[in-house]
């Protein structure tokens, strides 16, 4: 059998909130699951979100990510670059390798965490169905975001846990040309 | 926000498909989300692509040598921890407990069984162990009547697992280099 190339497989097929109706074996319309426009993150997205979190931290240590914080630490944004301005470039060619989805088209601003210090934290970010035209979702809905679901927020962990192995994967790759 | 050990967030809390009425930020109850005849379906077209994508993660882990292949003829497919291989296998699943507070042992070494995976026209099918508290369990896509359904946010779970699984291996090659 031949084995397919891992990097080939993107996460160009990122489900959203709005085919949640296809996220189980059964099949409902969009109507049934949510008829507002309007409404505040869930007790189990904020967990999601708190893992998502602590992940991007864990990125931050390592150097792959870089964190912004405003209003004293109640929202917090994540670059995808490093502390190192010119290793950066480098990065963004492995994140692209890894995730096929260009790092310019999120404006770098991947993901920005808001109400930290409160009980119900939610984020916004940039996901997608199609790595060519990423919206902005967030689990609190707020008018001009489109509704994250769960999958969305661990999409977003798949692909920065696929850039985190793209990075050591490079390492290994150049460890070995010496 | 206190800043916590992510190697502590472990998966035991993976959501499963009983609570599948809290994957959206939507409050509704239950009984609106889903009949009973939820118990009773098949896979749809959308799952395909997940399972797909957890397939190529196993071949690829595979291919480092952190996961083992199993093929019975041509329609089921296993993926185990670790082989037979004694010297290896201690510390592999030494760095998967480590990585995901999961233990091998707990899963029968045993991750994701696949049927019908290299058949693109048949209904493919795969059983997964999912940690679900203290006690993995074993959830499908389809349900042959003993399993629980699994809903795409579990065969998502397991491949967060696996990928915390390699990167942990690369932390401790990374980890004994240093020492060397």
């Amino acid at each position: 059998m031949n084995i397919p190339n891992f990097k080939e497989n993107r996460f160009e097929t990122a489900v959203t909130a709005l085919n949640i109706g296809d996220m189980t074996p059964l099949q409902l319309g969009d109507s049934r699951l949510y008829n507002g426009s309007s409404y505040p993150a869930t007790s189990l997205s904020q967990r999601f979100v708190r893992r998502l979190f602590t992940y991007l931290l864990e990125l931050e240590r390592k150097g792959l990510v870089r964190r912004f914080e405003y209003d004293g630490g109640d929202q917090v944004k994540f670059k995808l670059y490093g502390t190192d301005e010119t290793n950066h470039k480098h990065l963004e060619n492995v994140f692209c390798k890894a995730t096929g989805i260009r790092p310019s088209k999120k404006d770098f601003n991947f993901i920005q965490f808001v109400e930290l210090h409160s009980p119900s934290p939610y984020c916004r970010f940039w996901s997608s169905d199609d790595a060519n035209d990423p919206m902005y979702f967030s689990n609190a809905f707020h008018g001009y975001y489109s509704e994250a679901s769960i999958k969305d927020i661990v999409t977003l962990e798949l692909i920065l846990k696929e850039y985190e192995v793209a990075v050591y994967e490079d390492e290994q790759a150049r460890r070995d040309l010496f | 926000m206190n800043q916590l050990d992510y190697r502590r967030q472990d998966y035991s809390k993976a959501v499963t498909a009983s609570n599948i009425g809290d994957m959206t930020p939507a409050t509704l109850s239950l009984g609106q989300r889903f009949s009973s005849s939820y118990f009773a379906s098949t896979m749809t077209p959308l799952v395909r692509p997940f399972l797909h994508r957890l397939h190529l993660c196993l071949l690829n882990l595979e291919r480092k040598g952190l996961v083992r292949r199993y093929d019975y003829g041509t329609d089921i497919r296993e993926f185990k921890l670790y082989g037979d291989d004694r010297s290896v296998r201690d510390q592999q699943a030494v760095i998967f407990h480590r990585a995901t507070g999961i233990l091998p042992e707990q899963q029968n070494y045993t991750f994701v069984k696949f049927i019908n995976i290299t058949m693109p026209n048949e209904i493919q099918t795969c059983e997964i162990w999912i940690p679900d508290r203290d006690e993995p369990r074993l959830f499908s896509n389809t349900e042959p009547g003993h399993y629980t359904t699994a809903s795409i946010k579990d065969i998502v779970t397991m491949e967060l697992i696996l990928k915390d699984y390699e990167i942990a291996a690369y932390e401790h090659s990374q980890l004994q280099r240093k020492q060397i």
